[in-house]
């Protein structure tokens, strides 16, 4: 009796372990499309960076030979121009996270009232954000900020100095802040979509205690917003080290490297000077400077992040 | 293939012709500007999939020969396909790397400054004349500033860059890199300073336009400023550049020689402009071979290319074309005579790592010393310093 209810019992369990096997399997097929392209389009090209990094493959010489960490050592004991790249990236990060960031949330609060036509605005002032990346865009703005631009026309009027903006030693680098703060589109429409989900009442219950403006932004808009703010700060943070096209397009690193992103670098290391193990080793630093950058957000978040479902504040 | 609009449009014509002849024969061309050609290039090669005929330049000829990614072509010639028998020796010359050929001239260049005469004679400036001197050069860039300024108007487009340097050391007898091309060529820093303290005379006088007026242009001939009048002398071009040159000022401009050095040697020779190989890959050699010989010995083709890369090499064709020339294709035929009797040999192709080095004197030697932000003493130094280090991996 006992070893039939077991045969029975060992019967249904490699049936359901045969169903669920089959299951998996469909989930699997299902899943394929984006599992084959994530193995060999992100998967697989990392595990090769990560090998050329130990090597000295130069892209048109196979095979590469290994050299262990010389390329890491390299960067950081005897390389001027990794330096710069980290300087140059690190101000334009500080310099332009905080002001788009501002800036989109200024923005966000304006179309954050109920008046006629804001659907329009806010469309239009997304327009720069989907052409954000794009080669286009940084082509106007070489010509915007060149020596015949608008720019120079526009204060010729006042009287005001004029230079060529994108080649000037000292004034490249902002005018390629300027442009990425422009590009405010995409934090704005989430700081937007956080705005109207703060609830009314917050608002109507501290001005009938007196709060003005001021103080109601500071006391409730700050800390109920502080999650999407949070958000931004770390996507806009990753975005900014990984900056490249406005650099390589308008500046292409110039001049004196004095816009040389760690992007550009990066890239002018590897199909410039054909140094793809070097390359590749720039850009695992790339992802760890990323990375720790993300985990001091995060750390920090703690004593600034207010969520609602752990009781607000 | 690589370069200006202009070059893509003629060659592209070339291709169709070459295809309506030969209907078997189907040709797809693949276009970049010259700055993402080569990084182009090296992904195509490490892919294995570069295309069947590829442009290739004197400076990486060496490089690539190097990594078997060239075939060679002499079998070709021997067997006729690729015709050569109206080609005097001295054009082929450099596309030979141990007795095979790697690469086919289609255009010789030479190396050349361009000047607006009449903005010369407007500013009661001398023209320069063959043999003219760096301290000439000095004193007319002043002058021209002088009488043609007040608006925006200077002397000379300056070019403080590794092109001029190289001549200035053939100038010196010496060459920029060692034979064995680990170390940098010559011993003198002052050799540099001096080069340096050209431009830095002529920035300092006014001769020269400061930065911001050519720095928007970078390498686009199309938009140097001798093209809208705001200089009368542009460094550093090659001689078909003046082709491009000509055609966006819509003005007549000249050819001219570089400076000479005084007691110093002749620093011009022939450059192969542009080479077409054939890549070791390809599965159509043959017929890539035959098309080559079309591009250099097809008076047809090379009335569309009118010389566009530099001047023909097939004498049947150069000589029919300079009968029939523009303006501007005239003067350039001209010139790459007149730069041929004020020549030497060309030095040995670059070694690795040459592009690293021509980065590195752009970075930090050609740009401050345009913005004033460093001495030619430091930067000479400092050339030498971080050049060495990467030529030293070559050992």
């Amino acid at each position: 009796m006992a070893e039939e209810i077991n045969e029975l019992n060992q019967r249904k369990n490699t049936g359901k372990l045969r169903s669920q096997f089959r299951l998996d399997l469909i989930g699997f097929a299902f899943i394929a499309p984006w599992l084959i392209g994530f193995l060999s389009f992100i998967i697989g090209p990392m595990i090769a960076s990560l090998y050329f990094s130990f090597t000295n493959y130069d892209l048109l010489s196979a095979p590469p030979s290994w050299i262990g960490l010389d390329n890491y050592i390299n960067m950081f004991t005897n390389d001027d121009r990794f330096w710069k790249a980290i300087r140059v990236t690190l101000v334009f990060v500080f310099g332009s996270v905080p002001l788009k960031l501002a800036f989109a949330l200024f923005v966000a609060m304006l179309f954050n009232t109920k008046r006629r036509g804001v659907g329009v605005y806010r469309t239009l002032y997304y327009v720069p954000s989907i052409l954000g990346g794009s080669v286009a865009i940084a082509v106007v703005w070489k010509q915007l900020f060149g020596r015949d631009g608008a720019v120079n026309d526009i204060l010729a009027i006042f009287g005001i100095p004029t230079t060529s903006w994108v080649t000037s030693p000292d004034f490249a680098l902002s005018t390629l802040i300027l442009l990425v703060i422009w590009q405010f589109g995409s934090p704005m429409l989430i700081f937007l979509a956080g705005l109207k989900a703060i609830p009314y009442e917050l608002y109507e219950a501290a001005s009938v205690d007196g709060a003005n403006p001021f103080l109601q932004f500071i006391k409730i808009t700050l800390p109920m917003l502080s999650p999407v703010i949070f958000f931004n700060l770390v996507m806009q943070t990753i975005q900014g080290f990984m900056a490249f096209t406005q650099s390589f397009l308008i500046t292409n690193g110039g001049p004196m490297d004095n816009t040389l992103f760690y992007a550009v670098y990066l890239y002018e290391k590897a199909f410039a000077h054909f140094d793809m193990g070097y390359a590749s080793a720039l850009a695992w630093i790339l992802l760890i400077i990323c990375g720790l950058f993300t985990a001091f957000i995060f750390r920090t978040a703690k004593s600034w992040v207010h969520y609602e479902s752990e009781g607000g504040n | 293939m690589g370069g200006s609009q202009d070059r893509h449009d003629r060659t592209l014509e070339v291709i169709d012709l070459y295809m309506e002849e030969n209907p078997k024969v189907e040709i797809s061309a693949e276009f970049t500007g010259w700055d993402g050609y080569w990084e182009k290039m090296a992904t195509q090669a490490a892919g294995e999939n570069l295309p069947d005929i590829v442009q290739m330049d004197y400076k990486y000829l060496a490089e690539y020969v190097g990594k078997d990614l060239l075939a060679d072509l002499s079998g070709h010639v021997e067997s006729g396909a690729l015709d050569l028998s109206d080609v005097e020796d001295t054009y082929v010359g450099g596309g030979y790397i141990d007795d095979q050929l790697f690469a086919v001239n289609i255009g010789a260049n030479a190396h050349a400054i361009a000047v607006d005469n009449a903005m010369f004679e407007k500013a009661g400036v001398e023209p320069f004349e063959p043999g003219y001197t760096y301290e000439d050069l000095k004193q007319a860039a002043a002058k021209l500033s002088e009488n043609l300024g007040g608006d925006g108007v200077y002397g000379v487009h300056p070019m403080a860059g590794v092109m001029g340097f190289k001549h200035y050391l053939r100038q010196n007898g010496q060459w920029l890199y060692s034979d064995d091309g680990t170390k940098l060529g010559y011993e003198d820093d002052q050799i540099l300073e001096d080069y340096l303290q050209v431009t830095v005379d002529m920035l300092e006088s006014g001769g020269a336009a400061p930065p911001e007026v050519f720095m928007d242009a970078d390498a686009n001939v199309e938009q140097f400023p001798i093209v809208t009048e705001e200089t009368a002398i542009t460094m550093d071009i090659h001689s078909n550049q003046l082709i491009a040159l000509e055609s966006s000022a819509g003005r007549p401009l000249d050819l001219m020689l570089q400076p000479t050095l005084e007691g110093g040697e002749l620093g011009h020779y022939i450059k192969p402009g542009q080479f077409l190989s054939v890549s070791s890959d390809s599965q159509q050699q043959e017929e890539a071979a035959k098309f080559i010989s079309f591009f250099t010995n097809s008076i047809e083709a090379n009335e569309i290319l009118n010389a566009e890369r530099g001047v023909p090499i097939a004498t049947a064709v150069r000589e029919h074309l300079k009968e029939n020339a523009s303006d501007a294709g005239k003067k350039m035929f001209e010139y790459v005579e007149l730069a041929q009797e004020y020549s030497r040999e060309i030095d040995p192709p670059d070694p690795q790592g040459a592009t690293e080095i021509e980065s590195l004197f752009e970075n930090e030697v050609q740009d401050p010393i345009h913005y004033g932000e460093i001495t030619p003493e430091e930067a000479a130094a400092n050339f030498r310093e971080k050049a060495s280090e990467i030529l030293a991996k070559n050992e």
